[in-house]
């Protein structure tokens, strides 16, 4: 089991490190800056702010330097829409709330679901089977708006110790004239 | 005898300023006396997830700018009307030609007790253009005319060459390279704000997260979570916070506007904006919180003026039957349906001293229009046997599309152009506009500051911002002599009638910003075109 666990690591490591550099460069490819705004740049300042963020180097270093700081220093450098952030900021504001909700459905999908599973093995072919393999696909069917908005308003007023407003990080939409 | 010289030099010189110390009451919640206040006196107000850096030389989107104004304050303020009044600075002198100005400092504090200093506004404008900052905004310091700016800016000269000194801790003197009568009205920009020095030494880029940041605005920072909401609460030490009634400040993330709505009327924002064609029913059904104010941005097409363009917008009969055909009333009444209105000129109407150009196409019936639009074409030689093709570039909204196809027919119905679509990203439609890598294409331009030059500077060729790529030489020699002109109405006219006869632009409406607010908030300067607001301006009532 523990080679098993061992293995899967080490194959996902240079799997990361693969759909890093494959990101990193379809990034490079897509046109447009992550500065560009409703006012054109002029090109003094965009060198300004391509220098602050090490954009100015060859590509290749700026793609060595990312990985670098990830493996050595579980750095992922400065955010270039949040200006006064770190990635690794807004991933420690992120995190323990999609780690309470992942830890709570996931402790509510195995409970509820092997219990069911048990109860319908015993009583097969009966009512509570029915009933019991009834609730297990209706969940799988539900439509995540439907149960999303059951366990927003569940989290909102507090019960079962949902934090209140998950991470609404979202698209960046824009200022006034787009 | 030395002494009695200077002193006379001195005379003279104050007798040569054209002394402007401003004595106009400084803008606070003017309660009115028998109102009765509310107990919550929280205001919240929705924004977009664009809350990106609460640093006065970093802050760029509008939402981002609204957060940073309560922040921290610049020397003048706006009112409800737009007009300049005394912020950080109590009064202002300045010389003849509108290069030099004085500001004169009150006695202010910064949120950790300290004095506000014109060393901090020295600081802070030198950080704007300092190359390190990499602040987007550094452009602004050489828009409003700032000595030396643009070549700080590009690594030319040290940011200690700046058109800005500290004559004594209470007194700033700034050196403009132009003509600037319209200088004061920039100052509310926060890119012009000042910065606490010792605490971004002290913490560097951590300098603006709550724990650490020091304002000199009336309110502090008690929260900022990215993408959820961010906290405001009063200042004790801002120096007119006795006036001040509102004490907390939540600027809640909503980037559906819908979903505004519905929480707009659970009471959970004060403020939000009208969903796309909702205007017209929830003012029927709530004509006393449903708004539509004038905003400061025109809306327009822009028109490839360069060799690159195609043959048939390389004639001026062409663009001008274009830009005749469009019914732009269609467009305010039946499509966007907010309270827009129709635009033939490029300079906002509610822009401050600005008087609107004469064009002949306004005050033309639309049949009219489109009688001289069909004239034109067959002049230029188009028709039904040579029919004209042109591509229109926008970036993917539901707004810009409808006005394409609208606008698309009725090119096609008067004079049977057909006008091929594409929607794209933004980030890529802004720049295959600045390289003039389209035919035809939708733009927007929001001012910034109010003053007309903030629009007409566009058609400088000159300017980064001239998407058209159009040059005229009387257009650039009118906007320089505007820069020194005792009425630049004068020059700004000349411009807009150019324009018109050329259309390296087709203004199509005047913004109008639309949105719910509940009636018990008072203060809301609803005639401020750029909308510039301050919470310390505004009260709720029972």
């Amino acid at each position: 089991m523990l080679i098993f666990i061992l293995k899967r690591l080490a194959i996902a490591i240079p799997t990361l490190l693969v759909l890093i550099t494959v990101s990193f460069v379809l990034m490079k490819i897509a046109p447009g800056t992550p500065f560009s705004g409703d006012k054109a740049i002029p090109k003094e300042i965009l060198a300004n702010i391509y220098a602050r963020y090490g954009l100015d180097k060859p590509e290749w270093q700026q793609l060595l330097e990312y990985i670098w700081n990830i493996v050595a220093h579980f750095d992922f450098g400065p955010s270039f829409k949040y200006k006064d952030r770190t990635v690794n900021e807004i991933i420690a504001q992120g995190f323990p709330v999609t780690f309470a909700y992942g830890t709570w459905s996931f402790l509510i999908a195995t409970i509820v679901g092997i219990s069911m599973g048990i109860i319908a093995a015993i009583r097969h072919n009966t009512l509570v089977d029915y009933f019991a393999v009834g609730i297990t696909v209706g969940a799988q069917v539900a439509p995540t708006s439907s149960s999303r908005r059951f366990w927003f308003s569940c989290s909102r007023s507090g019960c079962a110790g949902f934090p209140a407003a998950a991470g609404t990080v979202g698209t960046g939409a824009t200022s006034s004239c787009r | 005898m030395k002494l009695q010289a200077i002193l006379t030099a001195a005379r003279i010189g104050v007798a040569l300023l054209a002394t402007t110390a401003l004595t106009a009451p400084v803008f606070a919640a003017e309660v009115p006396a028998g109102t009765k206040l509310a107990t919550d006196q929280v205001f919240k107000y929705r924004v977009l997830d664009n809350i990106r850096a609460l640093d006065p030389q970093l802050a760029e989107d509008v939402d981002t700018a609204y957060v940073v104004s309560q922040l921290f304050e610049g020397l003048y303020n706006e009112d409800a009307l737009g007009n300049p009044v005394p912020g950080a600075a109590e009064s202002y002198d300045v010389n003849a030609d509108n290069t030099v100005y004085t500001f004169h400092l009150r006695d202010a504090k910064w949120s950790n007790g300290d004095p506000v200093t014109a060393g901090d506004f020295v600081y802070g404008w030198q950080r704007a253009v300092d190359p390190a900052t990499a602040s987007t905004y550094a452009y602004y310091l050489g828009l409003v005319n700032v000595v030396n700016s643009d070549d700080i800016v590009a690594g030319k000269l040290p940011v200690t060459d700046l058109g800005v000194k500290a004559i004594d801790d209470k007194t700033l003197e700034v050196t403009l390279k132009a003509s600037t009568p319209w200088f004061v009205k920039t100052l509310a920009h926060s890119t012009l704000f000042a910065a606490p020095k010792a605490t971004i030494d002290k913490f560097g880029a951590d300098w603006t997260k709550p724990e650490n940041i020091v304002g000199n605005g009336s309110y502090i920072l008690a929260e900022n979570s990215p993408g959820e909401r961010v906290v405001l609460k009063r200042n004790p030490n801002y120096w007119d916070d006795a006036k001040t009634v509102i004490n907390e400040v939540q600027f809640l993330t909503i980037n559906d506007e819908n979903q505004g709505l519905t929480r707009w009327r659970a009471g959970e924002v004060d403020q939000t904006d009208v969903p796309a064609g909702q205007y017209p029913a929830l003012k029927a059904e709530l004509p006393g919180e449903t708004y539509s104010v004038p905003q400061f941005c025109t809306y327009y097409f822009s028109v490839n003026m360069t060799a690159t363009a195609p043959d048939a917008l390389k004639s001026k009969q062409v663009r001008q039957a274009l830009n005749l055909a469009i019914d732009r009333d269609v467009i305010v009444n039946n499509v966007l349906q907010g309270g827009q209105t129709p635009a033939y000129s490029f300079t906002n109407p509610h822009t401050a001293g600005f008087e609107m150009p004469t064009i002949p196409a306004a005050s033309m019936s639309q049949a009219d229009r489109d009688a001289k639009a069909k004239e034109l074409m067959t002049a230029a030689g188009y028709g039904p046997d040579h029919p004209l093709a042109l591509a229109y570039i926008y970036n993917t909204s539901e707004a810009h599309k409808k006005i394409a196809t609208v606008v698309g027919q009725m090119w096609k119905e008067k004079l049977g152009v057909d006008l091929s679509l594409q929607d794209m990203e933004f980030a890529i439609l802004s720049d295959m506009r600045h390289e003039q890598n389209y035919q035809l294409a939708r733009n927007a331009w929001c001012g910034d500051y109010n003053e007309a030059s903030t629009f007409l500077s566009l058609h400088d060729s000159k300017s980064e911002q001239n998407d058209s790529g159009w040059a005229n030489a009387d257009v650039d020699k009118l906007l320089a002599d505007a820069k020194v002109s005792a009425n630049p109405n004068e020059q700004y006219k000349k411009v807009e009638e150019i324009a018109a006869e050329e259309v390296p632009i087709m203004p199509v409406y005047f913004y109008a910003k639309v949105f719910m607010q509940k009636s018990n908030v008072k203060g809301w300067p609803f005639n401020n075109v750029e909308q510039i607001w301050y919470a310390k301006d505004l009260y709720k009532v029972e």
